[in-house]
């Protein structure tokens, strides 16, 4: 069972996608801030993670660089969680190191697929 | 006469005062003249009329006793008396008596019979003839003739005299005048002074003395009172300006306080909206999960409620946003095909809902445009939904097709005209350079649908906000009714248009047009003013040897050619890889500028072929594309390139060169596939360099910022990032740009690489590649680099 791990700040946001996920078969670890996020990627080395970008103490951007950076972190891949729908927000996120990128509100069967695809050993280069 | 009017009142007055004074003396004097004249001539004559009574007189006894001898004697005593021209007596019957003639000259004719006994002035002489009585009896007449010369005399005399006296007056009058006509001009000069050096320093606080209570003293009041009015002025006018300046920082304030508040709001409203339709979503799912199926469709009541107030909050935020003027363009170039195709697949499932059929008439080959896609694919939506919504049972068209550029399109806001454009006259070769952006021509979107149509009246109001066909088919068909004003909106800032044709019962068909190249005003140097680092220049011109420039592209050929044939360098063309081969082996060229997209044999198998090649394998090769000769190219910027199976005598003469300049002996080799790795870094290693490693690009960069090596050894296609995105980063970094890259790349492209190179090249573009200028200046300095580089064996 993939483990995935929730950065997200907003209650009803955690709790929808947390629930929706778990009943997909998912295993969910929940952060609340981009600092707590930071320490469970590195202790619960997650399969995935789901960073909303707007977070308090640390933001988005500002986490996945550093668990890009980190060599502990380093793979597991990030889905970008945004409210705005710009080109602009999709290329901060890549630049950040997001390994992909949707946006609010969710269409878990579009967000499933995006997890699914990342999840997936590499199939070579 | 201009003259006159050009001279200063200061001697305009002199003149005038002059002009009187001299008048007044010549009136006077000459009536004094005059008045002399009469005077004296009266005298003259009366003098003389006293002597002709006396001598009358004096030859009563003559003519008494007949005597005329004697008279003649009497007579004779005229001669005392100038100018008496002729003298006579007649007798009492009139007959001549007695005559004189002045002796010492010509005289006069005497009347033969006595004249009449008168004063008679003629001729310039008087004529006098008086009677001779004794007692009551007149005896006879005396006559005499006189020249008046001496009064003409006395005239000339006196206007001698006059006119001294004029000169003499006229000089003190002159001189009075002089300096009397300060009085009256001094303020005003010192006015008409005071007046210039307002004007010119605008300087309203000075004010000008008075020294009278006359009209120039008034004049000096009234010119203080103006200068006083606006001195008020300019303090009022620079205080409402000061306002001004006030009220648009706050309007500006305002604006962006609103804008400010429009954002947040974005985020306030969706929120709570982002919350119901989840949880709708989530406990539907829960209770098909448990079976209780009947509380489904209520919750898809909410579902489909909570959407449609996000649908409504988006499109009234676009709307402000439109309208407030804050709507930007996101430009970038994409592959127009593909974006229609995604639309068409997710707007399937609402075209099949109502039974229609959706028919796509899209060209394969419609190639990359430049636009905001967000936008675009807003628009296609709203339209294609619209005809879904509308049509029933019926058939939706979609037809996409690029046109030239109209004369139309030049008016919208953001689109550009460059002008020459892909220079392309005569012989045009497609390429794929040649989708990629054309810098001319539309794109036109239609969309027809067999649906129920619109009257004229509908038609009409079609594209204004919250106004849907009528209100009932608002309750029957969903949506804002805002969604076509904001398409409208959106085509127009982009520099297009929406129009809508329709016919009630049957069917409606809306048209969009797009420029094919929106973009912002060019803000580099227009394409012929290419500037270049000189410093680098002088060596690789110094070269002598030629510089071959391999392109299909005729537009993209040229504009390298001329950028490098302006610097000085020699440049010899190929428009194909093989002809490029064949006179690369033939020329030798310095440098091989290689165009990566070419039709046939692409730049990669040229580019195999060149290093396969020994005799043409140290000529150094700069990859690069130029799409439209005034926006965008893309330069690969390796030093060399290596071929794999590698050929390791190559790696070691490369390596070599390098040691010799004396660069950092630390070599990065980023390389995903783990046994090449070790391959090179063995044979690296051999060399005595020291070795570091790194799986992607981005690692790559990682170690780039911990220590820069001498030498970067690249493999083009990796996961995550890839040569190409490291390449543009590295570049990008102050300590990377001058290290030298290799890139290590396949010899034998499959198919399937050979797409992934050219994607990344494209995507590379779609970024935002390297404009005219950067890319003329990459040349150059890879060309420095690169000639460098070789130059040392």
């Amino acid at each position: 069972m993939s483990k995935i791990l929730l950065v997200e700040d907003n209650e009803m946001n955690r709790d929808m996608l947390s629930r929706r996920l778990e009943r997909k078969g998912y295993s969910i670890s929940l952060a609340l801030d981009g600092a707590e996020g930071l320490l469970k990627a590195r202790t619960e080395a997650p399969d995935l993670i789901l960073m909303d970008m707007s977070l308090p103490v640390m933001d988005g951007w500002e986490t996945t660089r550093r668990l890009k950076a980190d060599d502990a972190t380093r793979k597991i891949p990030v889905i970008a969680l945004t409210a705005h729908a710009m080109a602009t927000d999709e290329q901060k996120a890549r630049e950040a190191g997001c390994d992909d990128f949707d946006t609010k509100p969710i269409e878990l069967p579009r967000l499933l697929g995006k997890i699914e695809a990342l999840l997936q050993p590499n199939a070579g280069t | 006469m201009a003259l006159l009017r050009a001279t200063s009142i200061q001697r305009k007055l002199t003149l005038v005062i002059m002009l009187v004074t001299t008048l007044a003396l010549l009136v006077a004097a000459a009536q004094f003249v005059i008045n002399d004249v009469r005077d004296y001539r009266r005298r003259v004559v009366d003098d003389l009329a006293i002597l002709t009574r006396i001598l009358g007189q004096n030859v009563t006894p003559t003519l008494e006793f007949d005597d005329p001898k004697v008279a003649e004697q009497i007579l004779a005593s005229f001669q005392a008396k100038p100018h008496i021209l002729a003298a006579a007596v007649y007798a009492r019957d009139g007959k001549l008596f007695a005559r004189y003639n002045p002796p010492d000259r010509p005289g006069a004719e005497v009347p033969a019979t006595a004249p009449a006994e008168e004063r008679r002035f003629s001729r310039g002489r008087v004529f006098l003839c008086f009677p001779i009585l004794k007692g009551p009896d007149r005896l006879g007449s005396i006559y005499l003739d006189f020249d008046l010369v001496e009064v003409w005399l006395r005239v000339g005399k006196n206007c001698v005299i006059i006119a001294a006296m004029l000169a003499i007056s006229a000089l003190v009058a002159l001189f009075a005048a002089t300096r009397l006509q300060r009085f009256i001009t001094r303020p005003i000069l010192d006015l008409a002074n005071l007046a210039n050096a307002v004007s010119e320093k605008h300087d309203y606080s000075v004010r000008a003395a008075k020294h009278t209570e006359d009209e120039i003293g008034f004049l000096i009041d009234c010119f203080n009172g103006m200068l006083g009015q606006m001195e008020k002025h300019e303090k009022i006018l620079r205080e409402v300006n000061q306002q001004l300046a006030r009220s648009e920082q706050r309007a500006q304030a305002a604006t962006e306080a609103k804008s400010q508040f429009l954002a947040n709001m974005s985020h306030e409203l969706r929120t709570p909206l982002n919350a119901i339709i989840g949880y709708s979503e989530m406990v539907e799912e829960e209770l098909e999960e448990q079976g209780h199926r009947q509380l489904v469709p209520d919750l898809q009541k909410i579902h489909a409620a909570a959407k449609h107030q996000l649908g409504l909050i988006n499109d009234i935020l676009d709307l402000s946003k439109i309208e407030a003027g804050k709507m930007t363009l996101f430009l970038e170039v994409f592959d127009l095909a593909a974006t229609v195709h995604e639309v068409v697949n997710t707007i399937q499932p609402l075209v099949s809902k109502n039974g229609n059929h959706l028919e796509l008439d899209c060209p394969a080959n419609l190639g990359m445009i430049r636009s905001d896609q967000t936008k675009v694919r807003q628009v296609l939506f709203n339209l294609l939904s619209n005809a879904a919504k509308f049509t029933e049972k019926g058939t939706i068209r979609l037809h996409v097709s690029r046109a030239p550029r109209t004369q139309d399109q030049n008016l919208g806001a953001g689109s550009q005209n460059p002008g020459a454009g892909a220079a392309g006259n005569g012989e045009h070769q497609p390429g794929l350079t040649d989708d990629l952006l054309r810098a001319d021509g539309q794109i036109v979107f239609t969309v027809t649908d067999t649906g129920i149509g619109m009257s004229p009246g509908q038609l009409g109001r079609l594209f204004q906000a919250f106004t849907q066909a009528e209100a009932a088919t608002t309750r029957k068909y969903g949506g804002t009714g805002l969604g076509l004003a904001i398409s409208k909106k959106f085509c127009q800032t982009m520099g297009g248009d929406l129009t809508a044709t329709s016919e009630l019962g049957k069917g409606s068909v809306f048209t969009v047009t797009l420029p094919a190249n929106t973009t912002e005003p060019f803000r580099g140097a227009r394409g012929g003013m290419l500037t270049v680092p000189t410093a680098l220049t002088a060596e690789t011109r110094a070269s002598g040897s030629a510089i071959l420039v391999i392109d299909d592209e005729p537009a993209a050929r040229d504009l390298v050619q001329r950028a490098l044939t302006k610097q000085g360098y020699q440049v010899e063309t190929a428009a194909s890889g093989p002809e490029g081969l064949a006179r690369a082996r033939q020329l030798l060229p310095a440098a091989i500028t290689l165009d990566v997209m070419m039709a046939g044999m692409d730049g990669w198998a040229v580019l195999s072929a060149l290093k396969a090649d020994p005799a043409t394998a140290d000529i150094p090769v700069i990859m690069l594309t130029v799409v439209d000769d005034k926006n965008l190219g893309f330069a690969l910027g390796a030093a060399d390139f290596l071929i794999k199976p590698i050929d390791w005598d190559r790696l070691t003469s490369v390596l070599e060169k390098l040691r010799r300049k004396r660069v950092s002996p630390q070599v990065l080799i980023i390389e995903d596939e783990p046994e090449t790795r070790e391959l090179l870094r063995r044979a690296v290693e051999k060399q005595g360099w020291q070795v570091v490693e790194a799986e992607n690009g981005r690692v790559g960069l990682e170690r780039v910022a911990a220590q820069v090596p001498g030498l970067i050894l690249l493999d083009l296609l990796m996961p995550e990032m890839d040569g190409f995105a490291f390449m543009e980063e590295l570049r990008r970094r102050p300590n990377g740009g001058h290290v030298p890259v290799i890139v290590v790349t396949a010899k034998d492209l499959t198919d399937e690489d050979r797409r992934r190179l050219n994607g990344h090249v494209i995507q590379i573009l779609q970024k935002g590649g390297h404009s005219t200028q950067e890319l003329v200046d990459e040349i150059y300095r890879l060309l420095a680099s690169a000639t460098d580089l070789a130059k040392d064996i």
